[in-house]
């Protein structure tokens, strides 16, 4: 560390140990010490505001405290790792507040090593960040009013035109001169029905579910999704390639993993406004065990600099008509799930298209938690 | 007077002749045009929702012809020359507003309505609406008897 205007001298050290204290002291960020067995050793004064222990009631007690029972398996992990000397950056979790509140927060863990090189304890830098999290709920939210919307209109499209002409075909039945030609236009008019039960059943059903985790085959959701689409993949003119391979039924939440992969094939249809080959290919994973989806599209491509902000909330390439959130809240309900996702994509003439790879789990922790709380 | 000389005389009164013949025509052409049936093209890439729009208004004193897309309807259009044209918005290749727009350029007596399953909320029609092309747009499910009455206000 450089001091400026502080003359050499024998006090230079307690003034510049006085000087680091205070910096510490007047933090916004909670700034916390402990030793190898978790044994606090220092607390700030934004420590004390953020989880209500004075300094001389915490000093000395385990950082065990701090955290929810359920959650003191991650102190071993983190120990675990400053005893390799490795540093913790940004870690987002929940912790607890002396009146038992708890709160999000993100902490930045760093081995404290003596003058002998030796780890002596961590240092732990942490910010609230419930505030976030709280936006980041009601974004999500939003994102999926958005997307019920979105797909309500495609819904609306498939639903009005059968029965735009069973209307007519009524008519025609109600005007006939013979009782059989009646009867021939009846007839169409309930086949006509059945294909708007068919497609209300496939979609409309989603939004009656709360989110609860049950196990689901992906290839029945993703022929759910295409049956949605029908009309918008026939107009863009794109053919659609399915290869499904034998995979198992993972436990998820049906609703979300429909705004997951109705997401994706909507940014791929809109991508291949003059028509193209959708090709969706799903296989079994086996370590770890779960189930990989891939979407392609020979669309109009994300370029370079683009693609590593794709799934960055409020990112869009579709100017006006994008909100920038869809893929954003893709990547977060599929991570929701422990699962992971990634997009690559190309842009030149001919060659250019979009490919999103996804990986669920057989099961997730979110899905252990909710089947818990059913 | 006329300064004219007979041969000129002669070629006046041909001339005024032959247009009064050609006014002649044209107004016979008029009448028994509008004697007989209004012609209107339904254009609807759901084959069952033309066709039976096509009965429907074939039974209503139409003469009606259907076409299942963008491409095929300019071309019977063209042709036909109808009175009116039901188009869909939502069609592969070309969609309803393009159709409108170029039938609207070629034959600006047809009298167009759009109908949408989608009504009001296709980016297509806002965007023909901030290019200056606004056209009426019916929201399916339609009645027949509906669908009708609006095409007599049209008349």
């Amino acid at each position: 560390m450089q001091l400026k205007n502080m003359e050499n001298g024998p006090d230079l050290t307690d003034r510049l140990q006085l000087l680091l204290a205070a910096i510490v002291e007047s933090s916004d960020d909670s700034i916390i010490s402990k030793d190898l067995n978790g044994i606090i050793m220092s607390w700030n004064a934004a420590a004390g505001r953020m989880f209500g222990y004075e300094a001389v009631e915490i000093i000395g007690q385990s950082i065990l405290r701090l955290i929810p029972e359920e959650l003191h398996h991650e102190e071993d992990m983190i120990l675990a790792k400053l005893r390799a000397g490795q540093r913790i950056d940004h870690y987002e979790t929940i912790r607890i507040r002396k009146n038992g509140e708890r709160f999000d927060i993100s902490v930045t863990i760093s081995p404290l090593i003596d003058s002998g090189g030796n780890i002596i304890g961590a240092s732990k830098v942490a910010r609230e960040i419930t505030e976030r999290k709280l936006m980041e709920q009601k974004l999500i939210l939003s994102e999926k009013l958005a997307a019920t919307g979105r797909m309500a209109a495609t819904i609306a499209h498939e639903i009005n035109n059968p029965l735009d002409a069973v209307m007519n075909l009524m008519y025609l039945a109600r005007t006939s001169k013979t009782l059989n030609s009646a009867k021939s236009y009846i007839q169409t008019a309930e086949q006509e029905l059945e294909r708007v039960s068919h497609i209300a059943r496939q979609t409309l059903g989603y939004y009656r579910e709360n989110g609860a985790h049950s196990p689901i085959l992906l290839q029945d959701l993703v022929q759910d999704v295409l049956t949605v689409y029908q009309g918008k993949i026939t107009a863009a003119g794109i053919t659609v390639d399915c290869e499904f391979a034998d995979h198992p039924a993972i436990t998820a939440s049906k609703g979300e993993l429909v705004q997951v992969l109705s997401n994706i094939v909507a940014n791929s249809i809109d991508a291949m406004s003059h028509g193209g080959v959708l090709r969706i290919q799903i296989e079994r994973a086996d370590s770890p065990a779960g189930v990989r989806i891939e979407i392609k599209d020979q669309g109009i491509g994300v370029r370079q600099e683009d693609i590593a902000r794709v799934f960055d909330p409020f990112f869009t390439t579709k100017g006006q008509l994008g909100t920038g959130i869809g893929l954003w809240v893709v990547k977060q309900l599929v991570e929701k799930h422990g699962g992971e996702i990634t997009l690559s994509s190309r842009t030149e003439p001919e060659r250019s298209g979009t490919t999103v790879f996804i990986f669920l789990p057989l099961t997730s922790q979110a899905a252990t938690e909710s089947n818990n709380v059913n | 007077m006329l300064d004219i000389t007979p041969s000129e005389a002669y070629l006046f009164a041909d001339e005024i002749a032959s247009n009064l013949i050609a006014l002649e025509k044209r107004r016979a052409r008029r009448n028994t045009r509008s004697m007989s049936k209004p012609t209107i093209l339904i254009v609807d890439d759901q084959h069952l929702v033309a066709d039976t729009t096509k009965e429907v208004l074939n039974r209503s004193g139409f003469k009606a012809v259907c076409a299942y897309n963008g491409r095929s309807a300019l071309e019977i259009a063209a042709k036909l020359r109808p009175d009116y044209l039901l188009s869909d918005v939502l069609m592969p290749g070309m969609n309803g507003v393009e159709l409108a727009i170029a039938i609207q350029k070629e034959l600006p007596e047809t009298r167009i309505v759009l109908f949408s399953g989608q009504a009001g909320i296709t980016d297509i029609v806002s965007k023909a609406k901030a290019d200056g092309h606004t056209f009426d747009l019916l929201a399916k499910p339609i009645h027949p008897e509906k669908l009708l009455e609006h095409l007599k206000q049209k008349a």
